[in-house]
């Protein structure tokens, strides 16, 4: 075991070499130990409190008098930031399949260069720039539409509620799908990239049409596809500030996308600043930070294991 | 079935096919062009906003002056929030260049072995981590127990943290695309690995590292949840000491768009506009400087 976690030395230079550098794995090791730590040693007081209740239960009810009064559950916030970042991820879905099928295959290659040059201006803009835009533009607009959608589709669950403003879940799902579509875009992309050229070159061979080539390749990349939307969800359920910005900010648990909620994060960004007034209020919020966390770690594990499993695969092809 | 009836048959086939094709090809054009919509209308909106709010106190005056908000006439600039910003990027961008520059030599560098694969899957798991989060510990270990109050230092290490993956990552890929025979003509001249690296490699590998640390730049002017719980966001003055309560520009659009009066959110786009200029002009630079960025 540690053989392999040693790379072979040929001489005292490298050995020397090698432990000078190796302090740079630990002190990753401990940020991330760290935050682990930190984040489960204050969710502690709330979870003593409350049990695992505190990740079903719907209730916020901070005391001002009474710390044993106090009853927090963050089942909304957890449902809202689910709901949101599936939302997100069916709209990233067919944005960021259609980019990545244009810059990698449609258009010419210096057009390419543009192309990317703006993708990536998409995935730098601030996330607080996309939140006042959504804030001051994409909710007004969101509104119209969803009152539309409820005046026609109200037999659909989705649209059950009439929607008294346009800071929705709807709102903030469709701006989180606008920010992880670059990001989901990119892995699409790096796959498709790596199909070997005989693969497309026979599919032309045979006499396929643009399209039947580009339905072959996306259908030899499913998994990476599937990668890159897992890692949209992860992006999306992360994302704090613009989503505070457009969800509304109550505490609802409704299938209608019509109503204002909460995410984690939102409620982490909204709540954070009087949680010191209360007992414990922080704690519930960094058991909300834990939540997170584990979300976003097992669906990275998987994204990070599952990509791998493909690249190996498709070298082979 | 003659001859004919086969072409003829063929031929619808083909027909079919080739509007399938079409519409198949519209479909994903229309799909493509929607994609790029909304950032268009963003830089629009924000041009056209920040312009209006700059243009009011003027460059000079919205740049330095500090806001002023309760005046709807004469609102004030983003000064002491821009230079807390400068101050959060100086710091974040020495602290992680300090740290990303040898874990990237020594995931370039040790390739295969363990412990370097490690810091690499460590680094990437850190990338996607909710940066909220992030915020959450820097306050709890060096805002509640260290120091005691929001100061400018958390601010400058939770970004740190940020930044430091993508930084690791860039420097560890520019590093690993040089070509080998350099390395070999250094061995062979006798000097000792750590001058092949720092002396030879780095400098050759010098526009790729650049970019990396370019885009950490622009990332950590960018953030604004890792300041939220950390700098607490004062923003009529500039702050005396790194332990001190400061303000950042992203933070100073966060409160200020929240804010139920107008002047606060002419502020707001202003800053947002000056925002997008730096961290979209970086982000151009470091893609003139190499063709590929990854982010």
């Amino acid at each position: 075991m540690l053989r392999r976690l040693l790379p072979e030395f040929r001489s005292n230079d490298d050995r020397r070499f090698f432990l000078l550098h190796s302090p740079t794995t630990l002190i990753v090791l401990l940020i991330l130990l760290s935050i682990i730590t930190v984040l489960m040693l204050y969710s502690v007081p709330v979870l003593r409190k409350e049990g695992l209740g505190v990740f079903i239960k719907n209730i916020w009810r901070p005391s001002d008098y009474d710390p044993e009064a106090e009853v927090y559950g963050l089942a909304a916030a957890i449902y809202g930031s689910v709901y949101t970042g599936l939302i997100a991820v069916i709209v990233a879905a067919p944005l960021a399949l259609a980019s990545a099928i244009v810059v990698e295959e449609l258009i010419p290659r210096r057009a390419k260069g543009l192309v990317s040059t703006l993708m990536d201006l998409m995935a730098a803009t601030p996330t607080i720039i996309y939140g006042i835009w959504g804030m001051a533009y994409l909710a007004p607009l969101m509104h119209r539409v969803l009152l539309l959608l409820h005046h026609h589709l109200s037999w659909l669950p989705f649209f059950s509620e009439p929607p008294t403003t346009g800071y929705t879940i709807g709102t903030a799902g469709i701006l989180l799908g606008i920010m992880a579509t670059p990001y989901a875009a990119a892995v699409i992309r790096e796959a498709y990239s790596m199909i070997p050229t005989h693969l497309r070159e026979a599919a032309y061979a045979i006499g396929a049409t643009r399209f039947e080539v580009v339905r072959i390749l996306v259908s030899l990349i499913k998994p990476s596809i599937l990668a890159g939307l897992a890692l949209a969800f992860a992006r999306a359920i992360g994302e704090t500030v613009a989503v505070s910005l457009v969800i509304g900010n109550s505490f609802n648990i409704s299938p209608s996308i019509t109503v204002p909620g909460y995410t984690v994060s939102s409620l982490i960004a909204s709540q954070f600043a009087n949680a010191g007034l209360y007992m414990y209020m922080e704690s519930a919020l960094f058991a909300g930070g834990l939540v997170l966390f584990i979300v976003g770690l097992v669906v990275n594990a998987l994204t990070i294991w599952y990509m791998k499993r493909w690249e190996e695969a498709i070298k082979r092809v | 079935m003659s001859n004919s009836q086969i072409l003829i048959q063929q031929d619808k086939v083909y027909r079919k096919r080739r509007i399938i094709n079409y519409i198949g090809l519209t479909v994903i054009v229309a799909l493509f062009i929607t994609a790029f919509l909304p950032l268009f209308h963003i830089v629009y909106v924000t041009t056209i906003n920040g312009v209006k709010a700059v243009s009011k106190v003027g460059l000079l005056e919205f740049l330095t002056a500090p806001p002023n908000p309760v005046d709807p006439q004469n609102p004030g600039g983003i000064g002491p929030a821009l230079v807390g910003t400068l101050i959060l990027v100086v710091l974040t961008t020495v602290f992680a260049v300090l740290l990303a520059l040898p874990a990237g030599v020594f995931i370039a560098e040790f390739r295969y072995s363990g412990m370097s694969r490690l810091t690499l899957l460590l680094a990437l798991i850190l990338m996607e981590f909710p940066t909220v989060l992030i915020g959450l510990t820097v306050y709890a270990i060096f805002v509640e127990r260290l120091i005691g109050r929001y100061n400018m230092l958390a601010g400058a290490i939770a970004l740190t943290i940020v930044v430091l993956p993508y930084m690791i990552v860039q420097i560890s890929e520019a590093l690993r695309h040089i070509p080998y025979n350099l390395r070999e003509a250094a061995f062979s001249i006798g000097l000792t690995r750590f001058k092949t690296i720092y002396r030879i490699l780095v400098p050759v590998a010098r526009r790729g590292i650049l970019v990396g640390v370019l885009i950490g730049l622009a990332k950590a002017a960018g953030e604004t949840a890792p300041l939220l719980f950390t700098i607490g966001g004062a923003y009529k003055m500039v702050p005396e000491s790194l332990l001190e309560e400061g303000g950042a520009v992203p933070l100073l659009i966060y409160h200020y768009i929240q804010q139920p009066s107008e002047a606060y959110h002419v502020l707001a786009w202003g800053a947002a506009f000056i925002l997008m200029l730096v961290v979209m002009g970086v982000m151009l630079i470091s893609r003139a400087v190499v063709k590929e960025v990854k982010l």
